[in-house]
C-alpha cells in the first residue's frame, strides 16, 4: 500500500492514505441507490477499487476529488447511473 | 498553499521535451524563475526515442539497402551483412550526440530548477511532484503525448510494442505486425523490411498514410510491396490477439473474412493520445480525448496555464512543438502576443522514397471547397530518374485558379529536403509560373518541382 499516492485534502493542507474500505462503502451506497443486484454491486465495486489503486500506482499525489473522479469513471462502465450518483451524491440533498 | 503574489517559480513548465525544454530556456534567460518537471527522462520523445533514434536507424538501413542493391550498378554487394547490436550502437552514439537527451544537468546549468517524479496539480497556482508543492505565477503543460493500452481482445495476454519500446528490442524480430500506418509507422515498416522482417502493415482505411493524399498511400502501398515485400493490408481492422509461443496470433477481419498470421512481434502505432492525467481539473484547465484546449494565444481555459505540444494535439510533430513553446514562453510574459502559425509546417515521412508535403493537400482544399488547379510530375519526367535508376515518385503541386501556389506533396530521394523549396514559394505567395521560371539544376531531383509547376503555369 505505500506506493500508492496520498490524497491531499485541500482544506487542511494535509495528507492521507488511500482507504480501500472507504471507497468501497461509497461506492457500495451508490450501486445500491440505484437498485443493483447484491452480484453486480460487489463484483462492481472490486473492479472500482482495482482500477483506482492501480492508477494510484502510478502516481504521488492526488487530491480526494481526483480519487473520486477516477472512481467516478470507472464505476460509470458498470452503471452509467452509479456512476452519476457516486460523482454527484455530496451535490445531492 | 501559495499566498497571492508569492509563488516559487514565475513559470513552471510540466515535460522537458521540444516544447517544454524550449519554453523554459526562453523564460530563463528573460531572467525568470523557472522549475522544469519531468516525469520520465530529460528531453523528451524526440531525442531518447522518437524522430532522433528512429532516423539514425533508418539512415543505416537505408545505406544497407543501398549497398546491397548496388549490383546493378557494377558494384559487388553479395557479402554484404549488418550486425544489428553495432547498429544500436550507432543509434545510442547518436542519441548522446544530440547533448538533449537525458539533459537534466543542462537545464541546472542554464539556472533551471529541475525536478523528477509524476506532476499533479492541486489547485491553479500548486502542483505536487515527487509529494513536494511547488507554486507558480505561469505553468506550461508540455506533457506530450504517449500510447494507449489498444482495445483488443487478448491484449492482456501478449506482450506488445509502441514506438517507444520497439527500437530497445535486441535482435530483429523474423516477422512484425504493425497496426496503424502513419508516418511513423510507415518508417518502421520500411526499417525491419530492409533488416529482413517479414513485415504486415494494417490499416482501417482504403489506403496507407490516409492523412496524405491519395497518390501518396497508393504509390507507397505499392512500392513497400514490389520492393520489400511487405503485406499491405488495408482496410483491416485487428480483431484479436494471443499469446502462442514466443510469439502472437494476430487474427484480423478484412473485407468479409477473418484471417490470422503468426508474428514474432505486434508493434501498435496508432494509438497516441495526448498525455492529460496531471489533475486539470483542479486546475481548471478544460480537455478533451484530442488533448488540452487552447485559444489562438496557447492559453487554457485558465488564463495563466498555457499548453503547448502533443498535450494539444498528439500528432503535433517536433517542429510545431517547439514553435508553439515559443509562442507559449513569448506570450506569458508579454502584452503583446503572438499566434503560432502551423499552416506551412512540413510534414516529413523519412522513407525511401521520403514523403513530404506542406500547405494545403488535395483534401483540405475539397473540404474548404477551393476552387484548385493541380499538376502532377512523376519521377520518369526528370534525368535524374535514369541516372539514379529510381522511378517511384512524384511531385505534386496544388494552385488556386489564379495560379497563386497552396501546397505541394513530393514523393522522392530526399523529399524533406525538396519541400523546403514548395513551402518557401507559398510563404513568398508565388505563382506556379513564378517557380517553373527559376532555374534548377540540370539532374538535380528539384528539377520535377520545376516540371510541376510548369504544367501549371501553362
Amino acid at each position: 500500500m505505500s506506493d500508492l499516492a496520498l490524497i491531499y485534502d485541500k482544506t487542511t493542507q494535509t495528507t492521507s492514505s488511500f482507504s480501500s474500505d472507504s471507497l468501497a462503502h461509497s461506492l457500495n451506497n451508490a450501486c445500491l441507490a440505484v437498485g443493483l443486484s447484491d452480484g453486480v454491486i460487489q463484483d462492481a465495486v472490486t473492479r472500482v477499487c482495482h482500477s483506482v489503486s492501480q492508477w494510484l500506482l502510478q502516481k504521488d499525489e492526488v487530491t480526494s476529488d481526483d480519487v473520486r473522479r477516477q472512481a467516478a469513471a470507472a464505476l460509470s462502465v458498470v452503471s452509467a447511473e452509479a456512476g452519476y450518483i457516486y460523482e454527484n451524491e455530496n451535490a445531492m440533498i | 498553499m501559495a499566498q497571492s503574489g508569492q509563488f516559487d517559480y514565475d513559470l513552471i513548465v510540466i515535460g522537458s521535451g521540444a516544447a517544454g525544454s524550449t519554453a523554459a530556456l526562453i523564460a530563463t534567460k528573460q531572467k525568470k524563475r523557472v522549475a522544469l518537471l519531468e516525469a520520465g527522462t530529460f528531453g523528451g520523445e524526440s531525442p531518447n526515442w522518437g524522430d532522433v533514434p528512429t532516423k539514425a536507424m533508418l539512415h543505416a538501413a537505408n545505406l544497407y539497402e543501398e549497398a546491397r542493391l548496388g549490383n546493378r550498378f557494377g558494384i559487388r554487394s553479395s557479402m554484404l551483412g549488418y550486425n544489428y547490436p553495432s547498429i544500436l550502437q550507432w543509434k545510442d552514439k547518436v542519441i548522446s550526440r544530440t547533448g538533449a537527451a537525458d539533459n537534466r544537468q543542462y537545464y541546472e546549468k542554464n539556472g533551471i530548477a529541475t525536478f523528477h517524479g509524476v506532476a499533479h496539480f492541486m489547485s491553479p497556482h500548486e502542483i505536487s511532484i515527487s509529494r513536494k508543492h511547488l507554486t507558480a505565477r505561469n505553468f506550461l503543460i508540455a506533457t506530450g503525448s504517449h500510447f494507449a493500452t489498444p482495445d483488443i481482445y487478448g491484449i492482456d495476454s501478449i506482450t506488445y510494442q509502441t514506438p517507444k519500446t520497439i527500437l530497445s528490442l535486441p535482435k530483429v524480430p523474423h516477422s512484425i505486425f504493425i497496426v496503424g500506418s502513419s508516418s511513423e509507422a510507415v518508417e518502421y515498416a520500411q526499417l525491419f523490411a530492409i533488416l529482413g522482417s517479414k513485415v504486415y502493415i494494417a490499416e482501417r482505411s482504403m489506403r496507407l498514410m490516409p492523412e496524405e493524399d491519395a497518390e501518396v498511400g497508393e504509390l507507397i502501398e505499392k512500392h513497400l510491396h514490389s520492393t520489400k515485400d511487405i503485406s499491405c493490408l488495408t482496410q483491416t481492422q485487428v480483431a484479436s490477439v494471443e499469446k502462442r509461443g514466443l510469439g502472437v496470433r494476430v487474427s484480423y477481419a478484412r473485407g468479409n473474412a477473418m484471417r490470422s498470421v503468426q508474428v514474432d512481434e505486434i508493434l501498435f502505432a496508432n494509438n497516441r493520445v495526448a498525455s492529460t492525467d496531471l489533475g486539470l481539473e483542479n486546475a481548471l484547465v478544460n480537455y478533451t480525448a484530442a488533448g488540452i484546449t487552447v485559444n489562438d494565444n496557447l492559453q487554457t481555459s485558465s488564463q495563466h496555464i498555457y499548453a503547448a505540444g502533443g498535450a494539444i494535439d498528439a500528432s503535433s510533430p517536433t517542429q510545431v512543438a517547439m514553435l508553439q513553446g515559443r509562442v507559449a514562453a513569448h506570450n506569458m510574459f508579454h502584452k503583446a502576443t503572438s499566434q503560432p502559425d502551423s499552416s506551412l509546417i512540413p510534414r516529413i515521412t523519412f522513407t525511401n522514397p521520403g514523403i513530404a508535403s506542406v500547405g494545403l493537400s488535395e483534401n483540405d482544399c475539397i473540404k474548404r471547397d477551393l476552387a484548385i488547379n493541380q499538376a502532377v510530375a512523376p519521377l520518369t519526367m526528370i534525368a535524374r530518374s535514369n541516372t539514379s535508376d529510381f522511378s517511384n515518385g512524384f511531385v505534386k503541386l496544388i494552385t488556386d485558379k489564379k495560379g497563386i501556389l497552396l501546397g505541394g506533396t513530393v514523393v522522392a530521394p530526399h523529399a524533406g529536403e525538396i519541400i523546403h523549396e514548395v513551402a518557401l514559394a507559398i510563404h513568398a505567395g508565388m505563382s506556379a509560373s513564378d517557380l517553373a521560371s527559376m532555374q534548377h539544376a540540370f539532374l538535380s531531383w528539384s528539377e520535377a518541382v520545376r516540371v510541376a509547376a510548369g504544367k501549371l503555369a501553362q
